[in-house]
């Protein structure tokens, strides 16, 4: 097992080169090593807490599915490089140093050439004589708050940092430690060193580095908001999260920390230090609406729905693809309370430890509730220092902006970084490229040419593999050209430009793939093609095949659309304001409604873009037209991250906000050239009706129509037609097929910038393949016994991955040992016991048993 | 048939436990570190997936003289392998079926899923079928012909 090469790390000269120093071992410093791994290159993880993880090892359980499946980001290719271990127990691979405790000082030279400067704390534990037996925390006398639980418990000074870690990785907390020398008297091993120095490490000739650093939690002790750090059962989200953990403070049981009484009342506040302009804060952080709901969520489920739970919110920002029907459910199926309102105290109730919270409800009355335990929806810090390496050339930063993001989009944001990390390339001599296995073709097949295929093809381009790039329509580009936003506008035509310009990219208009075949590596297809009345089939060779095929605009007959022209789409006003051929000065009133059409069933999805685009178009017609009266009916304002700001903007400008539910939608009507839309003002308790000179319609995007395409490809598609990842959290732009990727409108509502990240992340995992000259035989994987296989075809149905299939030449059952995890599934079924799988052969097992009895 | 209930005063139950390699096994190692312990008469035996185990594994375990057999598996949506604890649970359905047929009571096969923070939880299962199968007493495999 690879503990990490702790402490003797070679200095990146010889014949181990460094293709890259990941600062930040939270999932996408891992994602972003793993993928660096499977491609056969040698990295150095390093992160300042003592395990890996970051975020995420605090949290058992993740929204949308609310499982865990961190593993899942494990390589699936050449698995026996890897421990094939939870990882919430470490990060063990060959071409992964993790240096836990350790910092980047210092960037200098050139790309390719870094040299990169490490500080690493001594662990005061030598982890290759520890055996994990725990002498030394039973003998140390220091009891600390434990900052892994938040402080709601206590640890040693000599500590496990994550209690999941490997128990040989222990380390001295030398700010609690008293030198007294217990531990060092009671290890057995002799592993303990209390003068343990701090290390510098300088690694030279280092491709590049990537910062994977995350984004600063924001801390509400710092401007003494709700009583958190004077009321005890105030707690942050993390604070929860480790209060419901079975390895958390109470071991699973739901107590509130002042007297560790059970809990039966939790409230959660949203937006604490984000979406405040007192504090400075015109930013969303994005995921807090769903991390509260998936908390409330756990403590029904945990407390069998005794524990009653309410969120006080101002917008519930459910923007992801499957969240609206997430949110959904929270409250049908789990019973959640939702209440849109503004709170304004938490002040002690009247019994000890009780919490009581006054707010005022969408009616404009004071309310007060009381409950044990008050969750504070803490967001991101404000702003972030960066180190002052960070805008140099060949250091990669994930998040540029340090929003924050769930864990599909920072695995996306890692995959970018290390697609653009691989023009500095850096590989080790090893056996990797001379392993015996199948044949890899370098060419990539992308389907759909938008902004996230023109992405995806220009990446795979630049790593030097050659790209036929696939277009339905007679222009490349698909939606590029209507994005107005800036600076995606800009990058959206630099990459038409750069597609066009490079020779190792293929375009195909007017061309379809009609045939499919083959294994991941070694795909054939069938490229039908008809232009100019001619029509032409070509015959296609490609190792991996990447699906963004798109969508378009919603189509709705909602709220009058399509009756009169003074209806217009928010994408007919966005591109008349960007074309200036809307006559803003002769307009009077003007009316929005959101959500025309989406975010109920049978469309129960956020389409991510409208929010944001009727807000700017608000905003510029005010700009323009100061005089004018714009109304927005909205449910909730999905303007997440950044585009905040376009709402404090179109507020201040003067644009009234109009909140509805389902069950009071306005009503419009149309008489003539007159159209009137009708509502409730639930500030003002009262009717409202106008007659806007322009009724602008925020209806959607939507996905392409697949049909044809599935059934020559397999891939499935969601409930609302999306196509399907693998995983939704884990594996955002996996298909359920190695070989096979998805990405942008084609697979999720996004904007564009969304889609060229998400083009680029897809083919980064395509790359794991293309880049590779064979596809080597894992270890742990199934075989066939043919001779007693009876073509049953029992197991085919039963392999998650798809990897079975019957060779009609052969008439054997085969698998494909690249799709193939060695799960076992079909081993279990065979009646034949014709199949083994790797070390886990039934003999073996069985005498295993045998053995024990 | 089935086996008579007999309560023998040293009697030491011989379980064997197959535990999934990711969730469950880390739980277990989990309950380790933080000093959770759980009985010693627990064998256990690490396989990839609770949707590698083969009836015969839980046959053979039985016909062997165990006294219980505990099978312990990622939560439903968390298994590595997608679905494989999925499949395991329609499985051990059937094979609990098979193992009365053969004279066993069917309540010496447990499957519980633990999740790799369940480390507490982990102890409590294997604590509570551990005295389960005390109760029971010994299964009678080996003095009586029930084949
Ligand atoms: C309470 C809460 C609940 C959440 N629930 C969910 C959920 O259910 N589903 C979901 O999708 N998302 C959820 N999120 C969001 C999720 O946590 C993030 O998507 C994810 O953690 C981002 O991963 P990351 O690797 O970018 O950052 P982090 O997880 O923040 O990892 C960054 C790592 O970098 C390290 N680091 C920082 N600075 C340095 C430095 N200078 N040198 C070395 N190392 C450094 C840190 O120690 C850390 O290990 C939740 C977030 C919170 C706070
Ligand atoms: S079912 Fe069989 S072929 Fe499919 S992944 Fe599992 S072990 Fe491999
Ligand atoms: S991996 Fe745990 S049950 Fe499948």
């Amino acid at each position: 097992m690879n503990q990490g090469h702790q402490g003797n790390i070679e200095t990146g000269n010889g014949n181990r080169r460094i293709h890259a120093v990941i600062a930040g071992a939270g999932v996408s410093g891992m994602r972003a090593a793993f993928d660096l791994a499977e491609l056969g290159h040698d990295v150095v993880l390093v992160d300042k807490t003592p395990y890996a993880g970051g975020i995420l090892s605090k949290l058992d359980h993740q929204f949308p599915d609310n499982h865990c499946g961190m593993c899942q980001i494990l390589p699936m290719i050449d698995r026996d490089k890897g421990t094939q271990i939870c990882l919430r127990k470490g990060v063990f691979h060959d071409h992964i140093t993790f240096l836990p405790q350790a910092e980047i000082l210092s960037v200098d030279g050139a790309p390719g050439q870094l040299k990169v400067n490490i500080s690493k704390k001594g662990s005061g534990v030598d982890h290759r004589l520890c055996t994990g037996c725990g002498a030394c925390e039973d003998a140390c006398p220091i009891s600390v708050k434990d900052d892994f639980n938040e402080n709601y418990s206590t640890r040693k000074a000599v500590y496990l940092g994550d209690p999941h870690q490997n128990e040989s990785m222990r380390a001295i907390d030398f700010t609690a430690c008293t030198r007294c020398g217990a531990c060092v008297t009671a290890c057995p091993e002799g592993a303990v060193n209390l003068e343990a120095p701090d290390e510098k490490l300088a690694l030279e000739n280092v491709g590049s580095v990537i910062l994977a650093t995350g984004t600063g939690q924001y801390d509400p002790a710092d401007s003494d908001l709700y009583g958190f750090g004077v009321l005890e059962n105030v707690v942050t989200s993390q604070g929860f999260e480790r209060i419901i953990s079975s390895s958390g403070p109470y071991k699973g049981e739901f107590l509130r920390p002042s007297d560790k009484k059970p809990v039966s009342r939790i409230v959660w506040i949203q937006c604490v230090g984000s979406r405040n302009l007192a504090e400075n804060a015109d930013h969303c952080s994005s995921v807090c609406c769903m991390f509260a709901l998936k908390e409330a969520v756990l403590a029904r489920e945990k407390s069998a729905g005794t524990v009653k739970t309410t969120i006080f919110y101002m917008d519930m920002r459910t923007f992801g693809r499957d969240f609206q029907r997430y949110r959904d459910e929270a409250v049908t199926k789990h019973g959640v309370n939702l209440v849109r309102c503004r709170v304004h105290s938490v002040e002690p109730g009247e019994n000890d430890g009780d919490l009581k919270i006054s707010y005022v409800d969408p009616n404009g009355q004071y309310q007060e509730e009381t409950a044990d335990l008050v969750v504070l929806s803490t967001g991101r810090k404000h702003a972030v220092v960066r180190p002052d390496f960070a805008g140099k050339d060949g250091v990669f930063t994930l998040n540029e902006r340090f929003e924050f993001k769930d864990i599909a989009e920072s695995l996306i944001a890692a995959d970018v970084a290390v697609g653009k990390s691989l023009a500095f390339s850096k590989k080790s001599d090893t056996d990797d490229d001379n392993a015996i296995g199948r044949p890899v073709s370098d060419n990539a097949l992308v389907l759909g040419s938008g902004p996230a295929g023109l992405s995806a093809a220009l990446t795979m381009a630049v790593a030097g593999v050659t790209v036929d790039l696939v277009e339905h329509a007679a222009e490349i580009g698909g939606n590029g050209p209507s994005v107005t936003t800036r600076p995606e506008k800009e990058r959206f035509e630099k990459l038409l430009r750069d597609v066009s310009a490079h020779g190792g990219i293929t375009v195909h208009k007017n061309a379809r793939l009609t045939v499919h075949t083959g294994l991941p590596g070694a795909y054939e297809g069938m490229l039908y093609v008809g232009e100019n009345g001619r029509e032409t089939v070509r015959p296609l060779r490609y190792g991996s095949l990447i699906l963004s095929t798109g969508g378009g605009i919603m189509q709705t007959d909602r709220y009058g659309a399509g009756l009169s022209n003074r209806i217009v789409t928010i994408f007919d006003l966005d591109k008349q304001l960007e074309e200036g051929t809307l006559d803003v000065a002769t307009l009077s009133d003007v009316a929005f409604i959101q959500c025309a059409g989406t975010r109920e069933e049978p469309v129960n999805y956020c389409s991510r873009v409208c929010c944001a685009k009727a807000l700017a178009g608000a905003s510029a017609i005010l700009e323009k037209n100061p005089a004018a009266k714009v109304r927005i009916f909205y449910r909730d304002i999905m303007t997440y991250g950044e585009s905040e700001k376009l709402y404090t903007a179109a507020r201040r400008l003067g644009a009234l906000f109009i909140p509805f539910d389902l069950d009071g939608k306005p009503e419009v009507a149309v008489d003539g050239g007159t159209v009137t839309v009708k509502g409730f003002d639930p500030v003002m308790q009262e009717a409202v009706e106008f007659t806007p000179d322009l009724l602008v319609l925020s209806t959607g995007l939507a996905p392409s129509d697949t049909v044809d395409l599935r059934a020559v490809i397999p891939v499935s598609v969601t409930a609302d037609g999306f196509l399907k990842e693998a995983n939704s959290k884990w594996r955002p732009v996996d298909s359920g097929k190695e070989g096979i990727f998805l990405c942008g409108l084609g697979r999720a509502p996004m904007k564009a910038g969304e889609a060229m990240d998400e083009g680029a992340a897809a083919a980064m995992r395509a790359l794991r393949i293309l880049l590779r000259k064979t596809l080597p035989l894992p270890k742990v994987r199934a075989v066939v016994r043919h001779s007693l296989c009876s073509r049953c075809e029992a197991c085919i149905p039963e392999c998650p991955y798809g990897a079975r299939y019957l060779d009609f030449e052969s008439g054997r059952i085969m698998v494909d040992d690249t799709s193939c995890q060695g799960c076992g599934a079909c081993a279990s079924v065979c009646p034949n016991s014709s199949v083994y799988v790797g070390v886990f052969d039934e003999m073996k097992v069985m005498r295993e048993i045998e053995g024990f009895l | 048939m089935s086996e008579t209930e007999t309560q023998i005063p040293s009697y030491k139950p011989r379980i064997v436990a197959l535990v999934c390699n990711w969730c469950t096994y880390t739980a277990a190692d989990l309950a380790g570190t933080s000093r959770l312990s759980y009985p010693a008469e627990i064998r256990m035996v690490r396989l990839m997936c609770t949707g590698m185990i083969d009836q015969k594994y839980i046959l053979k375990a039985f016909l062997d003289g165990a006294d219980g057999v505990f099978i312990g598996g990622c939560h439903p949506g968390d298994c590595h392998y997608l679905d494989g604890n999925l499949k395991a649970e329609r499985r051990i359905g059937g094979t609990r079926n098979l193992i009365e047929q053969f004279g066993f009571y069917p309540e010496r096969l447990k499957l519980q899923w633990i999740g790799a923070s369940e480390g507490p939880e982990f102890q409590h299962h294997m604590t509570e079928f551990v005295e389960r199968i005390v109760a029971m007493g010994p299964s009678q495999v080996r003095d009586r012909m029930i084949l």
